[in-house]
């Protein structure tokens, strides 16, 4: 019996072999250098209005209070297309703002401290999916500030420290929680980088 | 003749009202015992605060400026981004803006050299593409003996110049400059470039928090980090708050610390009552 035939036969395989890890093994090097898979961020929709959204879900009512006491509201409230940024009363708590939210920003002194930080978490006029952000470089904020996007992994990070952990999909736009509170001052007037997707 | 017939208690119900009776007297008890005992949470809330915030009759010292913050030292990018982040989270509570001076000098000996010459030591450290983009809070991680020199030639007061000539193994310090009208300024921040990372990460958010007007601190803190305990560490919920109230814009700059210290333990009072 001849041995070229197996010889053969083991070679293509080996050769197949290897093919096959390096596929998956480049997919899985590469993934970070493009979009985020986003597995782990939980995904809902719902038949609501952002606005709607905000009275319903009872996780959010340090935020939806602060927002609403904004003069950011009424652009929430009244839009037709948009993309918010939230944040839970568990997720404050943690990070220690939830007393800035509840109790020094809504006096009539830091009505403007109020308006500005809000103003970070509302993007007017675009619904942003969470895979759509994942493509982009970074994102204009109703203050004008811009605010970067980072991808890691499948992790999505906004700004400088705070990355989205749900989404949800409204009537009228997307709702992305974050775990920390949008900030970064030193970007305002920075124009945003004109082309913004990766 | 006619008797009345009277109902003796059976023993079992004698019982049930007797366990009842005592459970209700021990749930009072304990209520009370955990009103006391959240009471005196709460006071030793203000206590602790108020020292951090400099003692009853101190005013309120705090930055109302835009803080241009300059790094000194060779250190990691890593280390330049924690302290943004620092910068950052600090500029959430306060509202106070801040600004990285595009001047990082890796080599200290020229800060060194730069403040020899200057009749405002704290301001030789100015951005390239603005005149008057200059630091006013400087983050010097550089070792002790460059210190001690920076000490004297700015000079720092005598404690700043004494601790850093002796060999005692002191791991960082600020030294804010305060103004008449109770504003502060200016800030160096000093931490030995030796240590290990956790203890340089704690040293740098310690002294910069500290920088922004919680100049104390107080030993064994229940609550605050500011707690004159050497270990690696972090910021705690309560610091932050502090912060904040220090920066509510209800209380003006050199008025009375007391209501920024009561406004917090009130809040957390209230908290108590809510969750009951």
């Amino acid at each position: 019996m001849s041995i070229c035939p197996v010889i053969r036969t083991g070679y293509r395989a080996t050769v197949l072999v290897f093919i096959l890890f390096i596929s998956i093994n480049s997919k899985l090097l590469f993934a970070s250098d493009r979009v985020a898979t986003t597995t782990h961020i939980k995904e809902l929709e719902s038949p609501l209005s952002i606005a709607g959204f905000l009275d319903d879900d009872q996780r959010l009512k340090i935020f939806s209070k602060a927002l609403k006491s904004s003069d950011v509201w009424s652009h929430v409230r009244d839009g037709s297309e948009e993309t918010l940024f939230v944040i839970t009363d568990a997720a404050l708590r943690i990070e220690g703002s939830a007393f800035l939210l509840e109790v020094v920003l809504l006096k009539a002194e830091n009505t403007e401290r109020l308006k500005k930080l809000m103003a970070y978490h509302f993007l007017p006029g675009e619904a942003i999916t969470i895979n759509e952000l994942s493509r982009r470089d970074s994102v204009l904020s109703y203050g004008e500030g811009c605010i970067p996007i980072t991808v890691a992994g499948d992790s999505i990070q906004i700004g400088l420290a705070s990355f989205i952990t749900e989404t949800a999909r409204a009537s009228n736009g997307y709702i992305h929680f974050v775990d920390r509170l949008l900030w970064q001052p030193y970007e305002d007037n920075h124009p945003c980088s004109l082309s913004t997707s990766r | 003749m006619n008797t009345k017939k009277v109902d003796k208690p059976t023993p079992l119900l004698v019982a049930l009202a007797c366990t009842a009776g005592i459970m209700l007297v021990t749930n009072w008890a304990l209520a009370q015992e955990r009103s006391i005992r959240n009471e005196r949470a709460l006071v030793q809330l203000d206590v602790e605060s108020i020292h951090i915030l400099g003692g009853f009759r101190n005013p309120i010292v705090r930055w109302s400026s835009t803080v241009n913050f300059a790094i000194v030292g060779n250190i990691r990018p890593s280390t330049i981004q924690k302290i943004t982040a620092i910068f950052n989270e600090i500029s959430l509570m306060t509202g106070i803006r801040y600004h990285q001076v595009d001047h990082a000098l890796s080599k200290p000996d020229r800060y060194l050299e730069a403040i020899g010459g200057s009749q405002q030591p704290h301001l030789t450290l100015c951005g390239r593409s603005a005149s008057n983009n200059c630091a006013n809070f400087v983050v010097l991680v550089v070792n002790q003996e460059l210190m001690h020199n920076i000490a004297l030639s700015l000079p720092l007061k005598p404690v700043y110049q004494q601790a850093t000539a002796r060999k005692d193994n002191i791991h960082c310090f600020f030294s804010p400059t305060v103004t008449s009208s109770f504003e502060i300024t200016h800030s160096i921040v000093w931490v030995r470039n030796d240590l290990e990372v956790p203890m340089l990460d704690t040293c740098l958010q310690e002294e910069i928090y500290q920088s922004f007007g919680l100049f104390n601190d107080y030993s064994n803190s229940h609550y605050y980090s500011f707690n004159n305990v050497v270990a690696p560490k972090k910021i705690t919920a309560f610091d932050k708050q502090l912060l904040t109230s220090l920066y509510d814009a209800g209380f003006s700059t050199g008025t009375s610390i007391l209501p920024v210290a009561i406004q917090l333990s009130a809040y957390y009072r209230a908290k108590l009552l809510r969750d009951r």
